[in-house]
């Protein structure tokens, strides 16, 4: 699985790499600019982040997309999964999606 | 206003919440406990007993309290499975005993008789029933669909609070009900109901939720992580918890269990039958020896 950051500023490589590890040691970080990050996005069919305005701590929020998107052995994405999707979920569907013959590399 | 602690309240905040509804259920019961002890006073004395109660009785209600309210409720109800079971637990092996003994039996008896479950608190007071009243408690309310669907409103949190600190009353029943018809004669009898039913049993599902390679519950899955735990990790100490906490309450209680019967049974040799208290107490408040 790769995530990759919305806030770039925030989520340096070692704060992304201590987060990510609550979720497993095998789950890959990404970052990079704030242009790289939106050529990404735009790829990808995902709108923009929208940051809210810092408070007196000049803590702030993010509000970003936060659903998964699965690539298939044919470099495709058919199928998004939103927020709320449970790792017991993800499980029984792996198996499924890449056993599919219709997006298996050509 | 949150009047109860709820899950999905979006990232946890070290900023404390109120929880009104929370301080009522403490309150209320204070206050009325207070006022009842009050207008017995006016007639007899105070005896050494009943100010031992009161403590016990304070003592279990602030436990209660801190396992209600903010944080530890906050974070059991929306983001760590760890501190779900640390709330169970403050509930049901420190609330709930401390409150029942701190009840002096004509009040429990009186609230009793006043909501007209005398009989039902008899009949699942027995050892057996009790122990099965509270293990399956313990069961239902750890079943992932119900936590993740009682902890996501404010009334079905609420609901799952008080059904514990109930259940937890219930188990302890047999052994610290102030009503000493309804307690079983024998301390080994005793010890060893506290040992099945609270102590034994809730390992079970302890192991079960400790060995789960899966996330069980979608509420603390989901939830913004508060540390550096992860899901997994939080789950297996939840589960842990369940496993081993009983112990360090149960086996202390047994042990206080068998040393009270043996110093009885060595005044009632050193004094003589006549001289043994009666079955419903011998001190002039007509307190029971503990």
């Amino acid at each position: 699985m790769i995530f990759v950051t919305t806030d770039p500023e925030r989520d340096t490589p070692v704060a992304l790499r201590e987060w990510l590890n609550t979720f497993g040691s095998d789950v890959v970080g990404l970052t990079g600019t704030p242009q790289q990050i939106g050529v990404a996005q735009t790829a990808a069919g995902i709108a923009s982040p929208t940051g809210t305005a810092p408070d007196s701590d000049g803590g702030y929020s993010v509000v970003h997309a936060s659903q998964a998107i699965m690539f298939t052995p044919d470099d495709l994405t058919h199928i998004e999964y939103p927020f709320g999707t449970t790792r017991a979920d993800w499980s029984a569907d792996l198996e499924l999606l890449s056993t599919r013959p219709d997006w298996m590399r050509a | 206003m949150t009047w109860w602690c709820v899950s999905g309240q979006g990232a946890f905040s070290w900023t404390p919440i109120a929880y009104p509804g929370v301080w009522l259920t403490v309150i209320a019961p204070v206050i009325t406990y207070v006022l009842a002890l009050q207008r017995r006073r006016r007639d007899p004395g105070v005896s050494r007993s009943d100010r031992r109660r009161s403590i016990s009785f304070f003592a279990g209600m602030a436990t209660y309290w801190i396992a209600t309210d903010w944080p530890i409720a906050t974070l059991g109800a929306g983001y760590l499975a760890s501190m779900h079971m640390t709330q169970y637990l403050l509930y049901t092996l420190v609330a709930s005993p401390l409150i029942l003994a701190g009840l002096p039996d004509w009040m429990l008896t009186s609230m009793l008789r006043t909501l007209g479950l005398e009989s039902a608190w008899r009949a699942v007071t027995r050892p057996l029933v009790a122990g099965l009243v509270f293990n399956g408690v313990l069961l239902v309310t750890h079943v992932p669909g119900v936590v993740d669907t009682f902890r996501a409103n404010q009334f079905g949190s609420m609901t799952m609070d008080i059904v514990w600190l109930a259940s937890g009353m219930i188990a302890w029943a047999p052994v610290l009900t102030p009503r000493l018809e309804d307690r079983p004669a024998s301390a080994a009898f005793q010890a060893l109901y506290l040992f099945l039913a609270i102590g034994v049993l809730p390992m079970v599902p302890g192991a079960f939720i400790t060995f789960a390679g899966q996330p069980l519950y979608r509420t603390y899955e989901l939830a913004p992580r508060v540390s550096s735990l992860s899901v997994l990790d939080d789950q297996q100490l939840a589960g842990a918890l369940m496993k081993v906490s009983s112990m360090f309450i149960v086996w202390p209680v047994m042990a206080v269990l068998f040393y009270k019967a043996a110093e009885r049974d060595r005044h009632s040799v050193t004094v003589g039958p006549s001289s043994e208290p009666s079955p419903v107490g011998s001190s002039a408040s007509g307190a029971r020896p503990e």
